[in-house]
Formats: C-alpha cells, sequence, structure tokens
C-alpha cells in the first residue's frame, strides 16, 4: 500500500475547463494500469464530482477546484473541493435553476457511488464543499 | 467536445443520431430539438446512439425531461447502439426501465 505518486490539478470554477479535469483522470488512471471500463468510471466520477462542487458553490469565480490524486500500487484517491482564490472578482450564476435539478435529484450522485469503491461527501450549510473517492485497481 | 443531432426519416420513422457528447455543456441543444420535434410530430422518438461518446447526470436529466413530454403525448423513446460504457449507466440509474431499450 505504498504511496507512489501524488498530481494535484487547479481548474477555474467553470464548465469550460470540465474537459480538463476528466481528461487528467483518464490519463492518469490509464498510466497507472486502470483497464478501459476502469477509466471510464473514473473521468465519468471526477466530471461528476467537479460538476457537482462547481453548481453547490453557485459557479463562483472567486473559487477554484482543487483535483487531488492520491495514486497507490492498487488504488487511487482523489479528493476534489473548492478553494478560495486571493483576488476579488464578481460572482456568476447562470442557468442554475435547470442545471441544479438533475443534481437535486440525486442522479450524478448515484453515478459516483456506482462506479467508485467508496464516496464521501462532506457539506457545509447544505452545500457540497468536498468529494473523496477511492477506485482500487482490479486484480490482474 | 460538441454535440451535433442528425435526424434521419425511414418509413415514417425518425431517428435522431446523436453524435459527441451529451453533457451539462450540450443538454440544451437536445431539450430545443426534441421539444420542437414533439411539438411538430405525435410519434415515437427514436435515438441512435451509435456515435454518442459521451453522457453525464445533466445528459440523463435531459433525456428524463424530454421522456416525460414524449409519454404525454402516449409516445415513447426507444434508445439503440449505445456503447457499452454509456449502457451501464442506464443500467445503474435504472433508467432502461423508463426507456424502450434496444440492441
Amino acid at each position: 500500500m505504498k504511496k507512489k505518486e501524488i498530481v494535484k490539478l487547479s481548474i477555474p470554477n467553470s464548465i469550460n475547463y470540465l474537459s480538463i479535469a476528466r481528461l487528467s483522470a483518464a490519463s492518469i488512471a490509464a498510466e497507472n494500469g486502470y483497464d478501459v471500463e476502469e477509466i471510464d468510471d473514473i473521468k465519468l466520477s471526477v466530471w461528476e464530482a467537479c460538476n457537482s462542487i462547481m453548481i453547490n458553490s453557485n459557479n463562483n469565480i472567486n473559487e477554484n477546484i482543487t483535483i487531488k490524486f492520491n495514486i497507490y500500487d492498487e488504488k487511487i484517491k482523489i479528493k476534489i473541493k473548492s478553494t478560495k482564490k486571493e483576488t476579488v472578482n464578481k460572482i456568476i450564476i447562470d442557468e442554475m435553476v435547470d442545471i441544479t435539478k438533475a443534481f437535486e435529484d440525486g442522479l450524478n450522485k448515484m453515478i459516483i457511488e456506482s462506479l467508485m469503491d467508496k464516496v464521501i461527501i462532506d457539506k457545509k450549510d447544505g452545500k457540497i464543499t468536498e468529494i473523496k473517492m477511492l477506485k482500487f485497481k482490479k486484480e490482474q | 467536445m460538441s454535440l451535433k443531432i442528425e435526424e434521419i426519416k425511414n418509413d415514417n420513422k425518425h431517428t435522431l443520431k446523436l453524435i459527441g457528447e451529451l453533457d451539462i455543456e450540450t443538454y440544451k441543444l437536445v431539450e430545443n430539438y426534441v421539444s420542437k420535434f414533439i411539438e411538430e410530430k405525435e410519434e415515437d422518438l427514436f435515438v441512435d446512439g451509435e456515435s454518442l461518446d459521451f453522457i453525464d447526470s445533466m445528459g440523463l436529466g435531459v433525456l428524463i425531461t424530454v421522456l416525460k413530454k414524449v409519454n404525454e403525448k402516449n409516445k415513447d423513446i426507444y434508445i439503440s447502439n449505445l456503447k457499452p460504457s454509456i449502457k451501464k449507466l442506464f443500467f445503474l440509474t435504472n433508467l432502461d426501465k423508463l426507456f424502450k431499450m434496444e440492441e
């Protein structure tokens, strides 16, 4: 269970950058020997988790989304949370009424919990602030 | 990353072919397209997922939204040719029971 490597990624709190998180997750999983199905599971879970945190922070552009990958031989731990930037910018809220619908229904939570082996969702004042998830590698 | 919708008409059967990614960035396109389709035609809707590369919870959510509208007209949505990774999501979320899933 020796820790091999840590990868940290910080993206702006905007759906325009979700693809970067997804592709990075896929690349890290592939590099560490996960099979195609597992890679699909991980990249979708990272996408959903980032998206969920973005929506719960009302796409506040004063915050960045930090994704930390802790890579072990047999598993990968992923921690996703929003972090405040130092500069103060205006807050953008767009189409949140429609967008939050799927999340209120819990579809994204259901997807993440189905695809990953362990999921912990931290909330503050009813808003999701951090999602931690873990995926074991299939035995070869 | 984008989504393209192709409408194919065959023997009075309309099929929408989804090409690309159905997600938080593109779901409005499907919502608008299908809403217009339903207004104009009272018939079952066939969705070809052969070229659908990615779907997220928003993509699934918009399919549920349009299914409700189609069902109001006593019609159904038939989904076919989904890639295994996407079909898996329909099963995990039990959406395979709401839509008419075809091979």
